[in-house]
């Protein structure tokens, strides 16, 4: 049989990236999903391509992703089957009163540390940014570089540009993965030099146990991720409604809240002239059903920053599942130390954001090229059991979204 | 006579009452009622509001379907007619919410009934009537204004009189006796179960409206919608569904010595011929794609049905001539402020007839979002995926009924049957829904019939690839050989995420790649976030005291 020097399990963005960046590398890969690309959790967020600065890995993993999802994006040919819908919205932080107002400048400081330009607007300036907003908020933060994608797009636009580069896409159900094997539905087995798992939530169930060793046990032991289902609104078309992603700036308090549901303001203007109304996080529900109580709150809290939106007209509302680790950071690199399965999942609400900077991170790892000034320690599988066996001076587990 | 004047793009018009905007706008001679998301033109194609194409601004709301309002005094009209003229770029055409007025709070009522119906059309109005005489209380669901759904629409607002259907008026009396709440002009947008619907009550043109509607058992009876084929110019105004057509000649629309081509396949297409004549206007063509032989068979085959007979021997006497068969509708084109319409037989003959409207239709597909919503089970049919029901009409969801076309198209007694059985089941009726489901059984035999005499066409339309195959998106033809599945071509193209959810390129491209369509999710249609919330506070409530949580739904209400 045939061996690949890479398989990449799962064709959402995460795993089309990946495969795309060992590709560009002259590496030979193998890209399977039994769906259609881009289309269960890549298809179902904002596509909002965002700083955030929950943590300093974080931080530095959605700076890269952004910058370089901007780069392929410029240079992303013609004659694409779809054009890419592409709105350069900035995102527009919003606080709602004088005590999130200075939290305002404390984010702006922490974006100027990482070189992400940032620029505080206070009421009136806000007003004039954002005519639709009500006239009672204190202050916001634009952050002019954020844009918005609508991914099944971008996917596609990859996924092109990887098999020109001579990735093979095979539509297969992966049942099973070791470190230099693939297990297909159909019996079929597939051998690379390593294998990379991007299978969203369903990715730490391919990996058989049995096969593990007590200290790869016990590393994957400490994996975990949880479900959170987001709902989302779209309205029709209202051109001049908006012109920025509007977010508020307790999205993250409201995001690590410990009720069953919280929601958050999140407006996004698409281009096509379409608002698309966020966001709700819940983990643990039952089922992937629109749940009305959650609507309803999404909507009140809308109508805070936004009060016309009542007037807008819903064409539809859906839910997705992110998929979270504990930390809020995704699982990148080897499942254990110097394994050649290697893990590129947990991203949560990030992924479009962060697929190409944790494709580079993985194929910087499989190089053996490290770049100093983006290490890709934060984001290991091990680094739970790493800061286990040490005496933990980490206890500022902070979330992210 | 009673007169309503009412401004559109800054001209007066003046309008007989019960003149839905549509129809008066078409009369008018306004073609764009909006601008395509690529610019073009469109105006109404189904005339029942499931197309979307018909929307205009009213009273400065954008969005608004306007073969489903009736003119009012004073109510000003914009359509992409006028915006255009200010306006260079065609994404900026979709008029803006800067006029929109100050609305008040919306109102919710909450409606209890043992068994709630939603659709008035025959199969609707006899499972009602049926109920409500078994003894139920009983409430009629339909987003239309009066009784009578699409094939028994009211037709007062008609400029020639059109006599009410000798069935229709029996049925109506009795339903009428029977003392039924109705909610007309109310969309049901979402639902909590089959028990508990929500309705959007803005078509009924009286303010701020919502509905809660709760009831023991639910029965569907939606009714169908057309289907459609694209061929190259079905997306120019004044190529209408055959359906539609009707509609609009009942909703007002003048015809008087209009000329039309109808063109495509199905009874449907004789019926409403017919009835342009007597409106009229004139046929210049009634194309039927199915080949003679076939039609003929049918025609034999109503020997045993004498009454089904007399109706067919009356269409033909009426639109004698002017029927032709087994010829393809190929493109339309405008020519001058006429419509040419290209056809080509089997053999590869051509001919073109020249009009002032296209008629278009390829039969109807059961209506089955409101099911699909509350997770009913459907079972492939000629004309596309039905409700599947058992002999008592019941669906696979508990408390749940469906009757009429929604559960397979088979006609307007088969409907009536079919209603009757739902109507006594649904009211604990069982020996007499049994003995009555003998009756809907032989009816539904007479459908399957039509159905493989005039048979929807599968697979990919074969016409120009930049042929539109989903016009609220503007998607292209093309787009159906790039992608394997409905829900992939959705999600790369926006097929289907339009306005109209699907409802007119759904069954299309179901058909031609043979897989289901993607999941119904809420709202069913189009509705007012504010609204929503609305009803949703009402639910919210209710949820949060079985919680044992007050919480603040109280301060809801005045916003």
């Amino acid at each position: 049989m045939r061996s690949h020097d890479v398989i990449v399990v799962g064709a959402g963005i995460v795993g089309v990236a990946c495969a795309w960046a060992f590709a560009c590398e002259g590496l030979e890969v193998l890209l399977l999903d039994s769906r259609p690309p881009g289309n269960h959790t890549s298809a179902a967020g904002m596509g909002h391509v965002v700083v955030m600065d929950d943590s300093e890995a974080q931080m530095r993993l959605t700076t890269r992703g952004r910058a370089l999802l901007s780069a392929f994006l410029a240079e992303v040919p013609a004659g694409l089957a779809a054009p890419i819908e592409y709105e350069a919205t900035g995102t527009l932080w919003i606080a709602e009163d004088e005590a999130s107002a200075l939290a305002v400048r404390a984010k702006r400081d922490a974006y100027a540390n990482e070189g992400v330009a940032a620029e505080v607007l206070d009421r009136s300036a806000l007003r004039a940014a954002e005519p639709c907003l009500a006239h009672d908020l204190e202050a916001g933060l634009l952050v002019p570089d954020d844009f918005v994608v609508y991914a099944p797009t971008v996917v596609q636009a990859l996924l092109t540009e990887a098999r020109a580069k001579g990735v093979r896409f095979e539509a297969k159900e992966v049942v099973h993965v070791g470190p230099r094997s693939v297990l297909a539905r159909d019996g079929q087995r597939f051998e690379a030099d390593c294998v990379v798992v991007a299978a969203g939530e369903s990715s730490l169930g391919l990996i058989e146990v049995a096969d593990l060793e007590n200290e790869q046990r016990a590393a994957f032991d400490a994996l975990a991720m949880r479900r959170r289902k987001g709902q989302l609104i779209i309205t029709e078309r209202y051109p001049d409604f908006a012109r920025h992603q509007l977010v508020e700036l307790g999205y993250l308090a409201s995001a690590h809240g410990h009720a069953r549901a919280s929601v958050a303001f999140n407006l996004q203007p698409r281009a096509t002239g379409q608002v698309l109304l966020g966001s709700s996080r819940e983990y643990d529900a039952a089922d992937d059903g629109v749940d009305q109580d959650v609507l309803y709150r999404m909507v009140k809290r809308a109508e805070r920053f936004v009060p016309r939106v009542t007037d807008l007209q819903v064409l539809r509302c859906w839910s997705g599942f992110r998929v979270a680790t504990e930390d809020h950071l995704p699982y990148v690199g080897p499942l254990w130390q110097g394994s050649s399965l290697l893990l590129a999942c947990g991203h949560e609400g990030l992924g479009i954001t962060t697929a190409l900077s944790t494709a580079r991170l993985l194929r910087d790892h499989v190089l053996a090229r490290p770049d100093t000034s983006f290490p890709i320690e934060p984001y290991l599988p091990t680094r739970h059991t790493v800061v286990l066996t040490r005496s933990s001076t980490s206890g500022d587990a902070r979330g992210a979204d | 006579m009673e007169r309503i004047d009412f401004v559109c793009d800054g001209h007066t018009l003046s309008v007989r009452p019960g003149v839905t905007v549509a129809a008066a706008l078409l009369d008018a001679g306004v073609t764009a009622f909006r601008r395509s998301v690529s610019g073009e033109a469109r105006a109404p194609l189904c005339a029942m509001g499931t197309c979307f194409e018909c929307r205009v601004t009213i009273d400065g709301v954008p969005h608004r379907r306007s073969c489903q309002l009736l003119c009012r005094p004073g109510m000003v009209v914009e359509t992409a007619t006028t915006v255009t003229s200010s306006l260079v770029t065609p994404s900026l055409v979709t008029p803006s919410l800067v006029a929109r007025p100050e609305v008040g709070p919306t109102i919710v009522e909450e409606l209890h009934a043992d068994v709630a119906v939603v659709g008035a059309g025959p199969a609707g109005i006899a499972a009602a009537t049926t109920a409500r005489e078994a003894g139920a209380s009983v409430v009629l669901i339909d987003d239309n204004l009066q009784l009578g759904g699409q094939i028994w629409r009211h037709a007062r607002a008609a400029k020639r009189p059109i006599p009410e259907p000798v069935k229709k008026r029996a049925w109506r009396e009795r339903f009428e006796r029977a003392g039924i709440k109705t909610l007309f002009g109310a969309a049901i947008y979402d639902a909590a179960g089959p028990t508990r619907l929500f309705a959007d009550l803005e078509v009924a043109n009286d303010g701020e409206r919502a509905a809660v509607i709760a009831c023991e058992r639910l029965i569907i009876a939606t009714g169908a919608t057309e289907r459609f084929s694209p061929v190259p110019g079905w997306t120019l105004p004044r190529v209408v569904g055959v359906g539609g057509l009707q509609a609009l000649l009942k909703s007002g629309l003048d015809l008087t010595g209009q000329r039309v081509v109808f063109a495509g396949t199905g009874p449907l297409l004789l019926a409403v011929a017919a009835a342009l004549r007597e409106a009229g206007g004139h046929i210049v063509a009634i194309e039927e794609e199915a080949p003679f032989a076939r039609v003929a068979k049918l025609g034999a085959s109503l020997l045993r049905r004498p009454a089904k007979l007399v109706q067919a021997a009356a269409l033909a006497a009426r639109t004698r001539g002017r029927v032709h068969y087994g010829a393809r509708l190929q493109r339309v084109e405008a020519v001058g402020t006429s419509l040419r319409a290209d056809f080509v037989t089997a053999s590869g003959t051509s001919r073109s007839h020249v009009a002032d409207w296209v008629a278009i239709g390829q039969g109807l597909v059961p209506r089955t979002r409101l099911a699909r919503l509350l997770g009913c089970q459907l079972e492939a049919t000629g004309a596309g995926p039905a409700i599947l029901v058992d002999d008592e009409q019941r669906s696979s969801v508990a408390a749940c009924f469906a009757a009429g076309e929604c559960t397979g198209i088979a006609g307007v007694e088969a409907a009536i049957a079919a209603g009757i059985v739902a109507g006594l089941a649904a009211s604990g009726r069982r020996a007499e829904a049994m003995r009555a489901a003998r009756r809907a059984r032989r009816e539904r035999g007479f459908g399957r019939l039509l159905e493989r005499s005039y048979p929807a066409r599968q697979g990919v339309p074969t016409t120009a690839d930049d042929t539109l195959l989903c016009r609220c998106e503007d998607v292209p033809l093309a787009a159906l050989a790039a992608y394997g599945s409905s829900r992939h071509l959705k999600l790369k193209t926006r097929c289907g995420m339009g306005a109209c959810q699907g409802r007119v390129c759904g069954p299309i491209v179901a058909a031609a790649l043979g897989d289901a369509e993607d999941r119904v999710r809420p709202p069913l249609f189009p509705v007012r976030l504010g609204r929503m919330l609305a009803a949703g506070c009402e639910y919210d409530s209710r949820d949060e005291l079985s919680r044992g949580d007050a919480g603040d739904h109280d301060a809801v209400h005045g916003q």
